[in-house]
């Protein structure tokens, strides 16, 4: 019984179209049609009898019944308007857009490959009417054309593919490696439906520095879409929510958390909403988390290349967001993948891109110098038993503290600055800079990247970290990439981690370890996409029987809890690092009264 | 400058059928403009002849379910008028006596024969069990083969006078839409409605 009850459901739920008429008839052999509503289900198989009879002479003849043929059929909104000769070039929406100019139209080309992306229903969308709505579309090349809507440059067919998934999805993540150009497919499906009037006013937030960047690449592949960028001051701002009547508005994140009185009104109601970076919102207690989900929206989109940074429950965070409820952090990582397998577009180059040029890891373990040898034993010999003093006042401040400063010994020696790692990677960059390479170099604190600018100032070094002002960095990105002799770029992993497109870099150089794969990912991938022309070789630094190493070993496991959610592969039921395993760093044991997760 | 769209004034007729071994034969009809986009579709129930049928009809029997039922039943059940009604299917020309508006059979791409084997090529893919064999028996009602638009193509016998027309209006579709495409547009929805219509009738069978 149980088993019935969804497909009563959809029944139900079958019947009655909005979009177009739909009715199920019973063509009689006159041809006259009789309506009946009550049913789309497909009738059994049909065929006229056979009558026989016999004739007074005593003839045998024969007479073949015409079937009663059932048909379900539908008449298209277009196809309403083409019958009563309302056709026209222009539909709902298109008139709001801004035109090309024909130097423009010339410059740019159609689609490349002849190829046929279809766009598919989404599981969860139960009315017939509207699944064949969506099968009987044109394939989307066809779609994009008939509109005369042009691209810069020829599109990858897994982007169209992208397209696709998100053009008939009200609830979508698309959750691409970093690289394989989320934005565009973005970009792409927001202009074809504005194009076709199904969205009328988006909202697209994303962290702040990559409003620039949302912008170039709106300019690129929908250069007709008016957009306003919500920025400045609260007035100005207000100005923006209040008046602002472009297809997309941008913000970021910060701004919309702050102007949540002027977004978060029923009356301010967006086609969609988009985020960008959406791993953002991981946290579902967060501020943030809260003012998204409480915007008026038809449709939410997320973009991220990392839907999984720590735990399932930053998918979870994410989804509140996307589908509210569709998941729920205390079932296994398999069975979230299937809940969300519908929802979820990921795929990463190794699928994508055969031809994209290869990424080569190096793991350089290193020994620590003499000198950084004695004052990491001596400082965690001292930490660890300054720990266990503590006993029950001991808290994961105190031992995040003595993991921060062991990892900046790893890094120089704080008296004599000593660097196991400064001295390889001067050698690695010499190499580089003799090959006329460019490589960037990624370290969690500026304090150490100041220092490696004074060590490797032969090398012309660029700087990009938070005490770079935003006003300095496109000069600083516009540097590393024109002047032949800066060979290398300092950054921060939160500075330089998303967005930035650093593709004619062919080293990256982890100097040391973030605590998640995930951000060490989006950083490689800055020089690693769509674009790169030679390999590109990550060295990812590791100094030998230190908390470098043990901190990678749960590292690895974070990799195998990803996997376990979308690559269907057997993984540990929890990679995330829990306070327990931060404690064990030191073989220490978490007090009795201290809760779980970091 | 954005294009604007062409006039959409001229519509298309694209006509189909599926055969499943277990229910029969579903027809498909599917009117799409000047640009692809759809505008009208109509399928039809499972039709599955009786063993008598089969023997009264012989070869003779899918020209009958597929052109004469199937066919100008969808034919007849749609509001719009096409300027041109294009077919996958050789038994489908039943569908039109006489041939109101013209019908064109598509033959794929790269058969050139002229015995009857369309689907070569056409994309017809999906783990259904429906598929959209050939039959003999309806083959002397076409015109010979010819070549045009990167397809070959035949149109039913009794229209060689409009084989300009004909052509110039497949030029017009052929500008923005391959041929052949639309065919597998009404295969998916042909499944997809005899798959949600089949658990309906799940539904109301073991309700009853």
């Amino acid at each position: 019984m149980n088993a019935d009850r969804p497909r009563k459901t959809e029944t139900r739920r079958m019947r009655g179209g909005t979009l177009f008429k739909m009715w199920q008839s019973e063509l009689t052999n006159d041809g006259s049609h009789s309506r009946d509503l009550d049913s789309l289900s497909i009738a059994p198989p049909v065929c006229g009898p056979i009558l026989l009879s016999l004739a007074p002479a005593g003839v045998v003849s024969w007479q073949l019944n015409n079937p009663r043929l059932r048909t379900i059929g539908c008449v298209f909104e277009r196809g309403a308007r083409s019958k009563n000769r309302e056709v026209g070039g222009a539909e709902p929406g298109i008139g709001r857009l801004k035109r090309n100019n024909n130097e423009e139209q010339s410059r740019c080309s159609l689609l490349p490959a002849p190829r046929n992306t279809r766009v598919r229903p989404p599981r969860d969308l139960v009315k017939l009417e509207d699944r064949l709505r969506l099968l009987l579309e044109p394939p989307l090349e066809t779609l994009l054309t008939s509109r005369g809507l042009r691209f810069p440059f020829p599109p990858f067919g897994y982007q169209l593919d992208g397209v696709a998934f998100l053009y008939p999805r009200p609830e979508a993540v698309l959750a691409d490696e970093m690289g394989l150009g989320k934005t565009m497919q973005a970009v792409t499906a927001i202009r074809l439906l504005a194009h076709q009037g199904q969205l009328r006013r988006i909202l697209l937030v994303c962290p702040k520095p990559l409003v620039t960047n949302w912008q170039r690449e709106f300019a690129i592949w929908a250069p007709e879409l008016p957009i306003a960028v919500v920025e400045g001051g609260p007035d100005r701002r207000q100005f923006f929510w209040r008046e602002a009547s472009q297809l997309v508005t941008i913000t970021n994140y910060e701004a919309l958390v702050r102007d949540r009185a002027q977004v978060c009104i029923p009356d301010n109601h967006y086609d969609l909403v988009l985020l960008d970076e959406s791993q953002r919102i991981k946290n579902i207690a967060s501020t943030t988390n809260e003012v998204v989900r409480a915007i008026p929206r038809s449709r939410s989109w997320a973009l991220t290349g990392t839907p999984i940074e720590n735990s399932t429950d930053d998918l979870v965070g994410i989804f509140e967001f996307v589908a509210p409820g569709l998941v729920n952090g205390q079932v296994k990582p398999k069975a979230i993948g299937r809940a969300v397998a519908d929802h979820v577009l990921r795929r990463t180059k190794d699928q994508v891109l055969s031809d994209l040029p290869p990424k080569l890891f190096r793991e350089a373990e290193l020994d620590l110098s003499p000198e950084q040898t004695e004052s990491y034993r001596l400082a965690e010999d001292e930490g660890v038993v300054r720990l266990r003093n503590l006993k029950h006042e001991l808290t994961i401040q105190h031992v995040f503290e003595l993991v921060l400063r062991l990892k900046q010994i790893c890094n120089f020696d704080p008296t004599t600055g000593a660097s196991s790692k400064l001295e390889r990677l001067e050698a690695d960059l010499a190499e580089c800079a003799l090959s006329r390479r460019k490589a960037i170099v990624f370290s969690q604190w500026v304090a150490t990247l100041t220092e490696l600018r004074s060590r490797l100032a032969r090398f012309g070094p660029a700087e990009y970290h938070g005490q770079i002002s935003q006003a300095r960095r496109e000069a600083t990105i516009e540097r590393f990439r024109d002047d032949p002799n800066c060979h290398v770029m300092l950054m921060t992993y939160g500075a330089g981690g998303v967005g930035l497109n650093l593709q004619f870099a062919s080293y990256v150089f982890l100097f040391d370890r973030w605590w998640n794969p995930a951000v060490e990912d989006q950083a490689i991938n800055r020089a690693h996409r769509i674009g790169s022309q030679r390999a590109v070789t990550v060295t990812r630094f590791l100094t030998a029987n230190t908390i470098e190493q043990r901190i990678n070993q749960v590292l690895e496991q974070k990799r195998a809890l990803f996997d376990a959610v979308f690559n269907e592969t057997t993984a540990p039921t929890n990679g995330g690092l829990s306070r327990d395993e931060i404690f064990s760093l030191f073989d220490l044991r978490m007090p009795a009264n201290t809760g779980k997760a970091a | 400058m954005m294009h604007p769209n062409p006039e959409e004034q001229t519509a298309f007729g694209y006509l189909s059928a599926l055969h499943s071994p277990e229910h029969g034969y579903f027809g498909g009809y599917l009117l799409v403009s000047a640009l692809g986009r759809p505008l009208e579709f109509h399928c039809t129930a499972p039709v599955r002849p009786s063993r008598a049928q089969e023997i009264l009809y012989g070869p003779t029997l899918p020209s009958y379910l597929v052109g004469e039922q199937i066919g100008s039943t969808l034919l007849a059940a749609a509001q719009l008028t096409p300027g041109l009604i294009l077919t996958d299917r050789l038994e489908a020309i039943g569908a039109l006596q006489p041939p109101a508006v013209p019908l064109v059979l598509v033959l794929s791409r790269q058969a050139s024969d002229n015995t009857g084997n369309l689907h070569e090529g056409l994309e017809d893919g999906g783990a259904s069990t429906l598929t959209c064999e050939p039959v003999s028996g309806a083959n002397h009602l076409w015109s010979k083969p010819f070549a045009a638009l990167n397809y070959q193509l035949r149109y039913a016998s009794g229209s060689e006078s409009r084989r300009a027309e004909i052509v110039a209006l497949l030029a017009k579709l052929a500008e923005r839409v391959d041929l052949a495409e639309p065919f597998g547009r009404i295969h998916e929805a042909i499944r997809e409605a005899q798959r949600i219509g089949g658990h309906a009738s799940d539904e109301r069978g073991q309700a009853a």
